[in-house]
């Protein structure tokens, strides 16, 4: 089944164009791998996705299982079941990160009609998903990204993502800044967390994480379009030849 | 100072029959005084120095007589006094200052006796001009960096009333030093600044204290990816007073500006600092910093300062940080324990202090701070 | 640091009501004096509250003093200018002042429910039988000029603590008044304090005898009803040696179209040993998006700490008010003494702030420390203006001040004007400000995780003001949670 699905997406920032026609389908149960070379439009795509306002769509959609959500908010598209992990997190300071997803989840459950989970049942939850990233519990009530290492923000990245079981994640290069140890503890996590019923695409420059994390499905964007997609192999292909061979066919 | 010496000032200013430069145009500098306020006492920006020394209208400029050109000026540099001055000199004067906040330049715009104009332009290279004594009571000094030049120019102010105005053109850089030597009597000095797009303004500022001393330092950001560093030092002893009226003014957007002034008070010296941001609506991504630090050495020493901000932006990151304090005692015992008098100590520590805005030889010679 | 809050779980609600809660107009008679202030004016207030003739006095020489003195016009805020013969200074419900409960006008009692106020002391009582509830508050209300009914009378008398309106303690402790009323803010010390002396009307006093905890949080609310009625309260505490008192004070005032005018003096008195913290969270009506009718509020608060190791603490979440000009102050004589501000201040559409602190310091060995965060939005201007002194006479005095402004939209305005006096050699002050404001960025994470634009704004707002919330009494700190977030509904374009 189709949860994620773009069609012809053209987009541009201060009337540059970036995407210049993007077509994706992910299904349920697929990881996906979006690579590329620096400013060939990954993260555009990703921030397009989740409906950053700075970005100007001018032709094409992006459905959500089969219902598009090109005119709706951020927050609308997140209720809908869609998380993307930033590549740069940034910091909230005075406001915990405990607080900030107790609310998070408690606006989703509203949103979608579901009960509210209790604050014991959160903590709980939050505790063993923030142990199961190897991050200190006490860290739930810092500042949300404040004082966190590179690695530790893009953790509490996969955190959030755990929390807010989404169906479609994007992840924004969440490998870089990361050491072996921290990019297993992510891998296994988002590998973990990868079911049937939902879909993980993962933006990366290296292919690194997919060491780690196999994906279904490879596609390389250059100059704001797809020009190629393949299975794993293509990656470990770009891996010993660069991006440049690309450009060349 | 009661509303009938300001009057007076007026007054005898209406009078005046201009000795010197009597083609240069004084209406905008009379309208200013008229429609702004003199100063009085406690009024905001002379609430910790008495103005009324500085509103002498018995003060005047030099006799005719005097000579007023100085000799054996630098390449870039000519008098008020030449032809070919004047056209330049018709083109911006007055562009950089504000008369009304300013009424001590108005007044002494009036009164002019003494005036140079330092004009660079790229093919001069990089210009080191130097700048110290000049006769004359009430001084202008134009200085004009064309697109692209670059200009050192290191000032001795003295005991007079002293305006220097600066242009600094697209992409241009001004590197300013300014040295302050002790003095008896009350000077003014007004230094005002236009940076365009691109434009770096540096200001050096080392000073010792006057009987009553007072720099207003004004720089306007006009055009984007315009930068202005302030940094200045001193060293106040026995009954000097040094009053540091700093703003700097974000008129555009995509400005950024540092200021960072240390001072050390000693004896019965008085210290009075002011340092403004001020950011106006339209002035978005303005990043400005202001930081003052302030070592009190003796029982009797006074210090007063107020970092201001001023922001009708909403998209800028501004921060300012302002200590008064002494010696760091943990440090203080560091050194004693390891055999270093307290005495001297202090001293190193002092220096130390004062040392990390201080970029020039001639500065710490000034300061007292030398190794 | 933070720790889970659910007071946030109610607030989406609370947003899509957007009426101005406490906007509505209570139907009592009231004896109101026609506009205008003359001796005849001050000697009626007087009289109706069988006040000596030395306080009478004490009235008078402050109003003529007054009538020699201009109206302050420094500060970033700008006001049409206020006409105080159009006023009227006096109003309080008809008939005699009531004995007890039962007696007061039951519309009146209504109206105070409305407010949520727990003036009843069953209901108050209900609540003590619950341990898991917060700390009881003992109520003293003031409906316009005159305190209606106080509760736990019986618990305090106990303890030998005086909690009781302005008035009765002119009766009850005359010798009280006459010791410290004006020894803090003199009647001389500024325009808005000579008019007050002149003519307040009632507030509330406070005495806390030695090494006595007052068993309970003070509390006082404010009403202003009637048109064109300045509110003039005044308030005197008094903490003798080792003594401990909580103090808060909460204001709510109808929807007027003309400005009404608010210029209270607040005296605090804390002796060897003695800690007051007095914590005001202020919700007069800030006038509509245009800018009309709201309160001017101008109060001259300050704490002498005149006794060894004492200590004041001021903390004050603003939100309302059309112009609000007030910059309580301690004064550090003691030695030891300790000073605290804390600060939050909001403004919106087209209101004006202007508002600080002082600590000056004058004893031995004294503290102070200063929080002020400062929320812009809408067309609003916010200023915070300090000032920390610190004389001759003031060794090893420290301060530490932290000013910080938050900006959201495009056209308000954020000020810091800081005075910094420093007149001795060892003294430590330390200041710092930034100025920032809910970045883009921000915002898309918020929304990235679903949670809406409105509450995303307020979450970071009372992120970056938790170090003054925190200082708050419990049962405050919600209300003034859930103020910030009615106060920047529209904010958010």
């Amino acid at each position: 089944m189709s949860l994620l699905e773009i069609s012809n997406l053209v987009a541009s920032v201060n009337d540059q164009p970036i995407l210049r026609g993007i077509d994706l389908e992910v299904c349920a149960g697929e990881v996906h791998a979006i690579m590329g070379p620096n400013g060939s439009g990954k993260s555009t795509l990703a921030n397009v996705i989740a409906g950053k306002e700075d970005y100007q769509i001018d032709r094409g959609c992006i459905a959500l299982e089969g219902q598009e959500i090109t005119s709706l908010s951020p927050e609308e598209r997140a209720h809908r079941g869609l998380f993307l992990a930033f590549q740069y997190p940034i910091e909230i300071p005075g406001v915990s990160n405990m607080e900030f997803l107790k609310v998070a989840v408690d606006s989703h459950a509203r949103a979608t009609g579901t009960p509210e989970i209790t604050a014991v049942d959160f903590m709980k939850t939050a505790r063993s998903a923030a142990e199961q990233l190897g991050l200190n519990p006490e860290f739930l009530k810092r500042g949300v990204n404040e004082g966190f290492s590179g690695g530790e923000k893009k953790r509490n990245e996969i955190l959030q993502m755990l929390m807010l079981n989404p169906k479609v994640s994007i992840l924004d290069e969440t490998d870089s800044g990361l050491d072996i140890d921290a990019l297993r503890t992510v891998a296994n996590g988002v590998s973990e967390f990868s079911n049937p019923t939902n879909a993980v695409v993962l933006v990366t420059h290296y292919q690194r994480l997919l060491d780690h994390i196999e994906p279904d499905f490879v596609h390389v964007i250059a100059n704001g379009t797809i020009v190629r997609s393949g299975d794993r192999s293509l990656a470990l292909e770009l891996e010993e030849k660069g991006y440049g061979w690309l450009e060349d066919t | 100072m009661a509303l009938a010496h300001a009057v007076s000032v007026i007054e005898s200013l209406e009078a005046l029959e201009p000795r010197y430069f009597p083609w240069l145009d004084r209406r905008s500098a009379l309208a200013a005084l008229k429609d702004g306020t003199l100063p009085r006492p406690n009024s905001e920006s002379w609430k910790y120095t008495d103005p009324a020394p500085f509103f002498d209208p018995e003060d005047d400029p030099l006799d005719a007589e005097e000579s007023v050109s100085v000799p054996d000026l630098p390449s870039g540099v000519i008098g008020f006094e030449t032809d070919k001055a004047r056209e330049i000199i018709s083109s911006h004067i007055n562009q950089a200052v504000d008369q009304r906040r300013y009424p001590l330049a108005a007044i002494s715009y009036m009164k002019i006796d003494s005036g140079l104009v330092v004009h660079v332009t790229p093919g001069d290279g990089t210009q080191s001009i130097r700048l110290g004594e000049l006769q004359g009571r009430f001084q202008r000094i134009l200085v004009i960096v064309e697109a692209k030049a670059h200009l050192d120019l290191i000032e001795t102010t003295t005991g007079s009333n002293r305006v220097v105005e600066c242009f600094v053109a697209p992409e241009a850089e001004l590197r300013h030093r300014r040295l302050q030597p002790a003095g008896t009597g009350v000077d003014y000095n007004l230094v005002a600044v236009n940076i365009a797009e691109h434009g770096s303004y540096r200001l050096a500022q080392y000073s010792s204290g006057a009987r009553l001393r007072r720099n207003d330092v004004s720089v306007n950001i006009l055009g984007e990816g315009a930068d202005a560093e302030l940094t200045g030092a001193w060293q106040l002893n026995e009954a000097l007073h040094l009053d540091n009226q700093i703003s700097v003014n974000h008129l555009v957007p995509g400005g950024t500006s540092r200021q960072h002034f240390r001072g050390n008070v000693d004896d019965r010296a008085k210290s009075i600092f002011n340092g403004r941001i001020y950011i106006a609506a339209n002035a978005q991504q303005t990043k400005a910093t202001l930081t003052n630090r302030n070592l009190v050495v003796s029982p009797e020493a006074e210090v007063y300062t107020k970092p201001e901000l001023e922001i009708y932006a909403n998209d800028v990151v501004c921060s300012h940080g302002a200590t008064v304090g002494q010696l760091d005692a943990d440090a203080l015992f560091y050194f004693q324990s390891r055999g270093i008098e307290e005495e001297q100590a202090r001293s190193i520590l002092m220096k130390g202090f004062l040392n990390e805005v201080v970029l020039h030889e001639d500065g710490r010679a000034l300061l007292g701070i030398e190794t | 640091m933070a720790s889970t809050d659910s007071k946030d779980d109610n607030t989406l609600d609370d947003l899509v009501g957007r009426d101005y809660a406490a906007g509505f107009v209570t139907d009592i008679e009231a004896d109101t004096l026609p506009p205008g202030l003359d001796e005849d004016v001050i000697r009626f207030i007087s009289a109706r509250k069988s006040e000596p003739e030395w306080l009478t006095q004490w009235r008078l020489d402050a109003y003529h003093g007054w009538l020699e003195m201009v109206e302050p016009s420094w500060g970033q805020v700008q006001f049409p200018a206020i006409d105080y013969q159009s006023i009227s200074y006096y109003s309080a419900p008809s008939g005699d002042q009531p004995k007890t409960l039962e007696d007061v006008d039951p519309e009146l009692l209504a109206t105070y429910d409305k407010l949520g106020i727990p003036l009843h002391e069953q209901a108050a009582l209900a609540g003590v039988s619950e341990p898991q509830q917060a700390p009881t508050v003992a109520v003293d209300a003031v409906f316009d000029s005159v305190s209606i009914g106080t509760t736990f009378k019986e618990e305090l008398r106990k303890a030998g603590v005086i909690f009781c309106s302005f008035s009765e303690a002119v009766h009850d402790h005359p010798d009280l008044i006459r010791k410290y009323l004006g020894s803090v803010v003199p009647r001389g010390d500024n325009f808005f304090a000579a008019l007050n002396s002149a003519v307040f009307s009632d507030g509330s006093f406070v005495y806390v005898p030695e090494n006595t905890r007052c068993p309970m949080e003070l509390s006082t609310y404010f009403r202003i009803n009637e048109r064109n009625t300045g509110q003039f309260e005044r308030t005197l505490i008094i903490a003798e040696p080792g003594a401990y008192v909580s103090y808060l004070e909460g204001c709510t005032a109808p929807m007027r179209d003309e400005n009404q005018l608010h210029a209270a003096v607040v005296e605090l008195v804390a002796l060897d040993d003695a800690e007051i913290k007095y914590s005001t969270v202020q919700n007069w009506y800030p006038g509509d998006e245009h800018g009309r009718g709201g309160i001017y509020n101008f109060v001259t608060k300050r704490g002498a700490c005149r006794g060894d190791r004492s200590k004041i603490s001021w903390t004050q979440v603003e939100t309302g008010s059309a112009i609000t000009w007030k910059y309580p102050s301690v004064v550090l004589r003691g030695d030891d003494s300790v000073g605290e501000f804390y600060s939050v201040a909001l403004t919106n559409n087209h209101q004006q702030a202007d508002t600080g602190t002082k600590m000056v310091h004058l004893g031995k060995n004294t503290r102070s420390t200063i929080i002020s965060k400062g929320i812009s939005a809408g067309q609003s201007s916010n200023a915070y203006r300090g000032l920390v002194r610190m004389n001759p006479g003031a060794a090893k005095a420290r301060n530490y001040t932290q000013c910080d402004s938050l900006l959201i939209g495009e056209k308000c305005a954020a000020h810091t004007f800081p005075y910094i006096e420093s007149r001795r050699r060892d003294g430590v002050i330390e200041h710092e400000a930034t100025t920032s404001r809910v970045s883009d960025e921000q915002l898309f994470l918020c929304r990235q995780r679903g949670i809406e634009p409105e509450k995303a704004v307020s979450m970071i707002v009372n992120g970056f003001c938790r170090d003054v919330f925190r200082e708050l009494p419990m049962e405050f700190a919600v209300e003034a949670g859930k103020l910030l977030e009615v106060s920047l509904e529209g904010a958010v374009g």
